[in-house]
């Protein structure tokens, strides 16, 4: 494409957005007739911080990725609109599920919960464990313990368990447990932890919220007496079940 | 500070399915154990019976050394003693066929170290770690129960401030020291 061609693709994207109106034929073309003039229209450096044009980006990516490496794709498409960050790492996440660098890029769209879209998007792929690994290593651990309790899935106090994580592996144990009483959990995030169960066992205790899920519990805790008294001191002070689940989880680990 | 036991994780996503650690203190005597029930590559469904297996032989070895006279032999007597005892269904899937297992006992007068399913193992005293024994050694018998009363490694009292080892289904190869305590599941 010439300069010329371009400027005019340029100006008619800039006209698009303005209008209101997602450019989504002209990047289509673009697609299919020149893939470099598509990438510097969407991400080059003039391109327009306007979610309509990410909008349209969403549905070229497979041409996108084929000019620009896709660690710096997303992160162009990220930077360029607040409003479709999500639809962006929804899209990173499908496309790229085990990508180190969807790590950063959770970071700078869901803050505190960095992660939490990437397990959630991942949850029913053979990768599953690799992702909670890569975001237990990450330190996201509200991420997995919110996932924890929206999933039950016993990848997740595994990996925290195996990055080190005690107290988040803990909760997220008692989280899983609470979705579901025979939830493995435990015996998943011995096998990340480690021999000396001791430790995680007495943290699951003081992570409990409610009696039902204490039982659940106690069926793991079999010749730990320590762990098993703690327990049936903590129990009597428990409601007899889980806090209604909201948006997110108040009590972290 | 009593002297430990440890065994090497699998290398992967979950190292340590399957494993348990002890220590018996009897007097001036005890032992240090560490085990293994499930071969490497545990599968996701084989993760709970391996748990639950090594948690019932946790409880067995326990009860078993914390009943034993207070001498090293003693110890290690009751400890495999134990082991024959246990019912086959209790140890697991492969019926403790798979068990791999490091012990370390200790009296005032020495220190003895006994296994099975062992592919090495190291000593670490004051002065470093070193392999114990050589390959061929009786110590590194193949993983399983023992059909008959295992060898003991005599050692004098004090030598070793902790056994390590490595499952016959791992390379025998030592990590490196900085990566010892994670590679054998120590949590500071």
């Amino acid at each position: 494409m010439s300069r010329q061609a371009l400027a005019y693709a340029r100006d008619e994207v800039a006209a698009l957005v303005a209008g209101g109106q997602a450019p989504r034929e002209l990047l289509q073309r673009l697609a299919n007739e020149d893939r470099v003039a598509l990438a510097e229209v969407v991400v080059g450096p003039r391109a327009p911080a306007s979610p309509l044009l990410v909008a349209a980006a969403l549905e070229v990516l497979p041409a996108l990725e084929q000019t620009i490496a896709p660690k710096a794709l997303y992160q162009r498409l990220v930077s360029l609109a607040a409003q479709t960050r999500g639809d962006v790492l929804a899209a990173a996440c499908q496309r790229h599920p085990v990508a180190s660098w969807l790590v950063k890029l959770a970071e700078a769209v869901e803050g505190p919960l960095a992660g939490l879209a990437h397990l959630e998007a991942t949850q029913g792929l053979p990768v599953f464990a690799r992702v909670c690994q890569l975001h237990a290593d990450a330190g996201h651990q509200a991420a997995l313990l919110e996932a924890a309790a929206r999933l039950g899935r016993p990848e997740l106090p595994a990996q925290l368990a195996a990055a080190g994580h005690l107290e988040a592996a803990a909760a997220a144990v008692v989280r899983c447990l609470e979705r579901d009483p025979d939830s493995p959990a435990l015996a998943w995030a011995a096998a990340g932890w480690g021999p000396d169960l001791a430790p995680l066992r007495l943290a699951c205790v003081r992570c409990l919220r409610d009696a039902r899920t204490a039982q659940a519990l106690a069926a793991w805790l079999v010749g730990d007496a320590r762990a098993s008294s703690l327990l049936g001191v903590v129990r009597a002070t428990l409601p007899a079940l889980p806090p209604p689940r909201g948006s997110l989880d108040a009590r972290g680990p | 500070m009593a002297p430990s036991a440890l065994l090497l994780g699998d290398p992967e996503r979950l190292p340590f399915a399957g494993h348990l650690r002890l220590v018996g203190l009897r007097q001036d005597a005890g032992i240090a154990v560490a085990a293994r029930l499930g071969v490497g590559g545990l599968d996701d469904a084989a993760l709970v019976p391996a748990f639950r297996a090594a948690r019932a032989l946790e409880a067995r070895l326990e009860r078993a050394t914390a009943g034993a006279e207070p001498g090293r032999h003693a110890l290690l007597h009751a400890l495999w003693q134990a082991l024959a005892e246990a019912p086959a269904a209790e140890l697991g899937p492969s019926a403790g066929g798979d068990l791999c297992l490091l012990a370390l006992a200790w009296d005032a007068q020495g220190q003895g170290v006994a296994g099975v399913g062992l592919g090495a193992v190291w000593g670490r005293s004051a002065a470093g770690v070193a392999p114990l024994v050589a390959p061929g050694h009786p110590l590194l018998a193949p993983p399983g129960r023992p059909a008959s009363l295992p060898g003991v490694l005599d050692l004098d009292a004090g030598t070793l401030l902790s056994v390590i080892g490595a499952p016959s289904h791992l390379p025998a190869a030592l990590p490196s020291l900085s990566e010892l305590d994670r590679r054998c599941g120590v949590r500071s």
